[in-house]
């Protein structure tokens, strides 16, 4: 043997990497490349070895078996490429935290951090690759899989404080996979809404390297504190360094929205689509900005790419559909529209949602053609399918009910049901942005305005009361005066959070009171129901198991 | 006008060498299963696939150093940090070049703490150690020493071989508080392009106002080359 080395080599050492039991799947356009690693990994003894020789095999292939080990090259020729099938097996749940991806490329890794964070591969392997590499890649995996298992477990549970806790421990034990850790840990402190503390912790990170990783974490933590100058040189600066870091110009695009330069960021978004031209999430971002910014045409040009990019995707949607359909009216070719929206259905065949949505818009065009009758066909159409919905309460469809009610003339009806989602979500932006919306497409976009602006204010006059109560100390006050808040506005988060929150605040000062405990569960728990991810929930949450302890104590 | 002529030539060319590394990939691979085969089979022989596979290998090398020029040239060439176990990666490196070595009975030794991480861009690092064992394994005797270690604020490691030592005209022995490195001397040929090359790697990795840098010197443990590559 000629290797003598102060310590063992560990390939050399260890036992041959075990695989048995496992499924493997190769993902290459190539037969001879897949030909190569399938006499690779055999060498491992594991169960299963399947092949895909393009992206639509892999998908399916994905979707109906439940592989360990995914092995997929980048460049796949015509169809979806490696990132789209990474993409698809996530957001579809085919794949999840214990799957191991990884992606095939013949060139450097950093060229190809094409996707947004939360679709990138585990690893990176440049062809051409040995065994032994393979083996060594595998191995490393397997192990931080292992690692992070618990702390991953904890994070999708929404168990944040935990997942925090436990990743502290493992970065005082394990230096070895200390970045990774890193990594993770600043995730956790975001998503606990702490974001002062996340950039310090990113600062501290970047003193020991400058990671990409970091430096988008503190752009972030940054445009989370809404400290958007700092953020933008951040991102830009990201972008100067790297023009293949795309998940930079997504933040920097959203910043940019934030301090009202949209033609700037729509311009962000260009750029970016132009280095990676697949991405169909950022081609939406695209078209909804150009068409906020009034240029339609590229407005029209970009979601004419959604829906053709859309046919092969799981990010399709009909809104895809009714966008263009509306920018195509708007630009004097409502027949075209209308045809975008016939196909609209044939794509979405048996989905009542969809449906809704398509007639919807059929309807508005119909209007804007002052094809009054065929208009009222497809607001009855609505009605119709609305009718034999079985949830009658989510805000999507009263908003569904409410426009479909409004074109056919029947506007205070609406106009009370709009009133009553507003108040509902007044801090909801995509719905209240909904909204409108819609008032902007019957040109009465001042009469939307205002509904939304008093119906907001009603709701926040009404939460700032309760919250000045408890900061005065007038918890018993507090609590009665939410709890009537909360009966009013019972799919509200804040005022649900809020009611929780003063019962908290009279529990700890005052002590347990066991109906309070059950009150504070039912308001917490339609927040959760509402949006597990509210900014307050965790910390909520925590201190009302605090209390829970208290009692068993 | 003529710039723009050349520009496309420099697009095609990177594009060309793509391609050609695909098809290289392709080569290695299935020399590697022959080579595989062969040594279960015991067949005689199968060291002058090591000799192709070596080629390969530096072929590869030379182009992935070229692709690496030409982004850097163009300004697209950024560096991609982590965090490294200095030994596990070092080991990779000599794991992956090791039956070659192997095939000319070169010993090759690893010496590296095991608690030893540090910041770099892996890929970029590879890339250039490869280079210089690849030297080495034309160059050395039978033996080749990899040390690595903490030198003040720098990573450094060697690349020590026991044959005849680098031309007087290759040695650079820069300091990097003297400043000024000398310029490689291209006279050399390909071994003069990876020595730009690490040069250039080197250089990219900068941190609390340090750069990086290489050094080239004879003696050693063994009297040879000395390869030294210093990171921040």
């Amino acid at each position: 043997m000629a290797i003598i080395t102060s310590r063992n080599l560990s390939n050399k050492s260890m036992p041959t990497l075990d695989l048995r039991g496992k499924k493997i799947l190769i993902v290459d356009d190539f037969f001879n490349f897949r030909l190569s690693v399938r006499n690779m990994v055999s060498f491992f003894r594991p169960k299963d070895i399947d092949e895909a020789a393009n992206g639509e095999d892999a998908i399916d292939k994905i979707s109906r078996k439940k592989y360990d080990i995914i092995l997929c090259d980048y460049n796949l020729g015509l169809g979806k490429d490696g990132q789209q099938v990474l993409e698809e097996a996530k957001f579809n749940n085919y794949i999840n935290n214990a799957t191991i991806f990884m992606m095939v490329t013949a060139e450097n890794t950093i060229e190809m951090l094409l996707g947004a964070l939360e679709y990138e591969p585990d690893d990176y392997l440049m062809k051409p690759f040995t065994r032994d590499t393979l083996e060594k890649k595998i191995r490393g995996l397997i192990t931080k899989k292992e690692i992070r298992k618990d702390v991953d477990q904890a994070i999708t549970d929404g168990e944040y404080e935990n997942a925090l806790r436990l990743c502290n421990e493992l970065i005082d034990n394990s230096t070895k996979h200390l970045a990774e850790l890193l990594r993770l840990k600043g995730e956790i402190i975001i998503k606990l809404g702490n974001y002062e503390q996340a950039a310090s912790f990113y600062k501290e990170v970047i003193n020991m390297g400058r990671f990409p990783w970091a430096v988008l974490g503190l752009g972030k933590a940054n445009y989370l504190s809404e400290n958007y100058d700092e953020a933008l040189c951040i991102f830009s600066d990201l972008i100067k360094s790297n023009n293949k870091f795309m998940p930079a110009y997504d933040l920097l695009a959203k910043t940019l929205q934030k301090i009202n330069k949209n033609r700037e960021a729509q311009q962000v978004l260009i750029n970016a689509i132009s280095v990676s031209p697949k991405a169909i999430l950022r081609q939406k971002e695209l078209g909804d900005l150009a068409y906020r910014n009034e240029d339609l045409v590229t407005a029209e040009n970009t979601f004419k790419t959604v829906v053709k990019q859309g046919k092969n995707s799981c990010f399709k949607t009909p809104g895809d559909y009714t966008k263009l359909a509306k920018v195509l009216t708007e630009r004097d070719a409502g027949d075209e529209g209308l045809l975008v929206l016939k196909d609209a259905n044939k794509e979405f065949v048996n989905d009542p949602k969809a449906a809704v949505q398509v007639a919807l818009a059929e309807s508005l065009v119909c209007k804007k053609m002052n094809r009054i009758e065929d208009a009222k066909k497809a607001t009855d159409k609505v009605m119709s399918i609305l009718s034999s919905e079985s949830d009658k309460t989510s805000a999507d469809f009263e908003l569904d009910m409410a426009k479909a009610l409004f074109i056919q003339g029947h506007g205070d009806e609406a106009r009370a049901i709009i009133r009553r989602v507003v108040q509902s979500n007044h801090q909801e932006e995509v719905i209240l942005e909904n909204i409108q919306m819609f008032f902007k497409d019957l040109e009465l976009e001042d009469e939307g305005q205002k509904i939304i602006d008093e119906a907001v204010e009603e709701v926040v006059i009404l939460n700032n009361e309760g919250v000045r109560l408890v900061r005065e100390g007038e918890l018993v006050k507090a609590i009665d005066y939410f709890r009537n808040a909360a009966k009013r506005l019972d799919q509200n988060k804040v005022i649900n959070a809020n009611a929780a929150n003063s019962m908290i605040v009279f529990m700890n000062k005052n002590g347990v009171r066991k109906e309070y405990l059950e009150d504070v569960k039912k308001y917490l728990d339609r927040v959760a129901e509402i949006d597990h991810e509210y900014r307050d929930l965790p910390a909520l949450l925590l201190l009302y198991k605090q209390l829970l302890k208290g009692t068993l104590r | 006008m003529n710039a723009n002529v050349e520009i496309t030539f420099a697009d095609i060319l990177a594009s060309t060498i793509h391609d050609t590394k695909n098809s290289l990939g392709l080569l290695y691979n299935t020399i590697e299963e022959i080579i595989i085969h062969c040594q279960e089979k015991e067949c005689q022989g199968h060291h002058d696939f090591f000799t192709l596979q070596y080629e390969l290998k530096r072929l590869n090398g030379s182009l992935i150093r070229l692709l690496t020029i030409y982004k850097s040239q163009k300004g697209q060439l950024c560096i991609n940090i982590d965090y490294h176990s200095v030994s596990d990666f070092l080991e990779d490196t000599i794991i992956q070049n090791a039956p070659l070595l192997e095939s000319k009975g070169i010993e090759i030794n690893l010496d590296c703490p095991e608690n030893l991480f540090w910041v770099f861009d892996g890929g970029l690092v590879a890339g250039a150690i490869e280079n210089v064992l690849n030297n080495a394994y034309r160059y050395s005797k039978d033996k080749i020493n990899v040390t690595a270690g903490r030198e003040g604020d720098y990573l450094a490691i060697h690349v020590e071989d026991n044959g005849r030592g680098y031309p007087e005209g290759m040695l650079i022995n820069y300091d990097p508080a003297a400043g000024q490195s000398k310029s490689v001397n291209f006279d050399t040929g390909s071994t003069g392009l990876g020595l730009y090359f690490a040069t250039l790697i080197a250089g990219y990795h900068i941190n609390n106002n340090h750069k990086g840098y290489i050094r080239m010197t004879n003696g050693g443990r063994y009297g040879g080359g000395v390869f030294s590559l210093y990171l921040p």
